[in-house]
């Protein structure tokens, strides 16, 4: 590789991004959608979509306390997980011996609601983390990321002209719009793509490269959480004691923590002399993923310890993995995420259009023409048939029978099945075709889905939207602004050669 | 060298001569700092990835797959050492 340092990293730009992009579009689209992820598997378990919240946080708390009372009064240690504004439901959990129990309650009522099994939204998470594919799905995405970030900073220095390009488009014009696409959907997404990349990679940076783990800890991977989150935890003394109301440590937990902050509770050696209630800060308030407790004497009341600071690297490394998390700020910001995590998803799809668009129309001068066309069919499954698949999960989801065994594996199959299948049409038909069939069966799977809500024990859009249940009306409607897209897509492929050869021909007509 | 060598080398020395790099780098800083143990391994957890991400755009920036490789592996021998030299003291 002769030449300038400009013209290397265009080189490393070029190739190191396609090699990387037909992952990192997956990684990163599937990322989008997780940022929903609660969403999305409130809308995949129909069971829960008619639960009612409870009349007080007081009331719902009495009523999972009632529950476990009930079920499992000799339990070693009860969890309680308050509804929020993402989460409808209940959830209580006990722990006895090493056994972990967890049932989900209708807040109103207390009663157990029984949700289908599935991995619901956390699919997209897991997916985009390891691609299903446990510590060797890990060490392949940190590659294609670190690869990505690379491929940005190069893509930054090959481009001189950053403020000039953005808003620079000529539409119509092939190559140059995906030029110009690419250019502004690039510098708009820079900063946040820069930021979800390193992040993402730094959330498992002690899997990846446990040399720092090693270094102070004697390669105990539970060595540094161990170090900065205190342990407040003691044994049961074997002596029958009565437990305070737990709607009674609210008000003094939040005397220290935040008035309004709670998001649960754990209560160790419940009905014992040595019963502890732990308050546990809720962690959608702030950046910094790292949940502040105080913990509580359950017979006398009295406070017995908390943590509400933080070793200041500690803090600053889980700030780091709460700006990717994207828990805090709200929905304005969830959506924020949303729409950087589409933008960067079109800068790696237009991207990879480019690079062919470029070369096919090189490829009489240079002989390439082969491997050039087998990337250009590469490219659709990758990116038209990956949104195909995630669409098609939403379906499996719903037409899996809800009580069949082991289904939430089977939905993930189906996704991989549906990509794979993509995939396969898009080298066996020709691009153009197979682009335009690809986008409009993701069309068609999307503007129906609400159909099939309704129809498969869903709350019905329009009634969610009357109650204002948008958790649940949001994945439907996102779904019919998907479908509008990529109708609109359809219909753009469709009309684009004919105008062009209008074009020439006008302009072989036209005396010069 | 071919071309495709060349690019094969860098590509290589991009991921396996950064991994070293970054896995030795993070190595001795964290055995190094003088920090507490929780100060040590957080801080450069944080930061390890600035490593790699540097070792990538120099397999690509160096002037010849060979240097790519040497300004890889000499800076990650002497991190070694150096943690291999903690190790030692400890």
């Amino acid at each position: 590789m002769k030449g300038s340092f400009t013209q290397s990293m265009a080189w490393l730009h070029t190739w190191g991004g396609l090699v990387a992009s037909w992952l990192l579009f997956a990684i990163v689209f599937a990322g989008t959608l997780s940022v929903f992820e609660f969403e999305i598997t409130r809308w995949m378990q129909p069971e829960t979509h008619r639960a009612q919240p409870a009349a007080s946080r007081e009331a719902a708390i009495q009523t999972a306390e009632r529950y476990l009372r009930e079920h499992a009064p000799a339990a070693g240690s009860w969890m309680i997980g308050l509804p929020g504004a993402r989460e409808a439901l209940l959830e209580v959990s006990w722990r006895d011996g090493r056994q972990q129990t967890q049932h989900l309650l209708d807040p109103a009522s207390g009663v157990q609601v029984h949700p289908r099994a599935t991995e619901g939204g956390h699919h997209f998470v897991h997916f985009h983390v390891e691609l299903h594919g446990g510590r060797i799905g890990l060490f392949v995405v940190a590659a294609a990321t670190l690869f990505m970030l690379a491929a940005i900073i190069s893509g930054i220095v090959i481009h001189k002209r950053i403020f000039k390009d953005f808003f620079t488009f000529r539409p119509g014009k092939g190559q140059r719009s995906w030029l110009d696409a690419h250019n502004a959907s690039g510098v708009l997404t820079l900063p946040f793509l820069l930021m979800i990349a390193y992040t993402g990679v730094t959330i498992s940076v002690m899997q990846l490269v446990p040399a720092t783990v090693q270094a102070r800890y004697a390669d105990n991977p539970r060595g540094p959480r161990a170090d900065v989150v205190r342990d407040f935890s003691r044994p049961a003394a074997r002596q029958a004691a009565p437990l305070l109301p737990l709607e009674s440590f609210i008000a003094p937990g939040e005397a220290l923590l935040g008035a309004g902050s709670t998001g649960g509770l754990l209560v160790r050696n419940p009905g014992d002399v040595a019963a502890q209630v732990e308050v546990i800060r809720r962690l959608d308030d702030r950046i910094a993923a790292v949940g502040d407790r105080a913990v509580f004497d359950g017979v006398s009341g009295t406070l017995l310890d908390q943590q509400t600071e933080w070793n200041s690297a500690a803090y600053f490394y889980r700030s780091l993995v709460g700006i990717h998390l994207a828990r805090f700020g709200g929905y304005a910001l969830y959506w924020l995420y949303f729409i950087s995590g589409l933008a960067g998803s079109a800068l790696i799809a237009t991207g990879l259009l480019l690079f062919t668009e470029k070369r096919l129309k090189a490829r009489d001068v240079t002989g390439e023409g082969r491997f050039h066309r087998f990337v250009a069919r590469l490219n659709v499954g990758a990116t038209a048939g990956l949104m195909l698949a995630c669409i098609a999960y939403f379906w499996a989801n719903r037409l899996i029978p809800a009580a069949r065994a082991e289904r939430e594996t089977l939905e993930i199959a189906l996704f991989f099945a549906s990509w794979a299948a993509a995939l396969l049409h898009g080298l066996l038909r020709p691009p153009r075709h197979a682009w335009r069939e690809q986008l409009a069966a993701t069309a068609a799977l999307c503007l129906l889905l609400p159909l099939l809500n309704t129809l498969t024990g869903g709350l019905p859009l329009p009634q969610a939207i009357a109650e204002e249940q948008w958790t649940i009306a949001g994945v439907d409607l996102v779904a019919l602004a998907f479908g509008f897209a990529a109708v609109c897509a359809v219909w753009m492929l469709s009309r684009e050669r004919k105008p062009r050869t209008l074009r020439r021909r006008r302009a072989a007509a036209e005396p010069t | 060298m071919s071309a495709a060598l060349s690019i094969a080398s860098r590509v290589a020395a991009a991921l396996l001569g950064g991994y070293a790099l970054c896995y030795a780098g993070s190595y001795a800083l964290a055995a190094w700092l003088p920090v507490s143990n929780a100060h040590a391994t957080y801080s450069v957890a944080s930061l390890s990835f600035v490593i790699y991400v540097i070792a990538i755009l120099w397999a690509f920036a160096a002037r010849s797959a060979r240097r790519a490789w040497l300004g890889m592996l000499l800076p990650a021998l002497v991190a070694a050492l150096l943690g291999v030299a903690h190790r030692g003291l400890r």
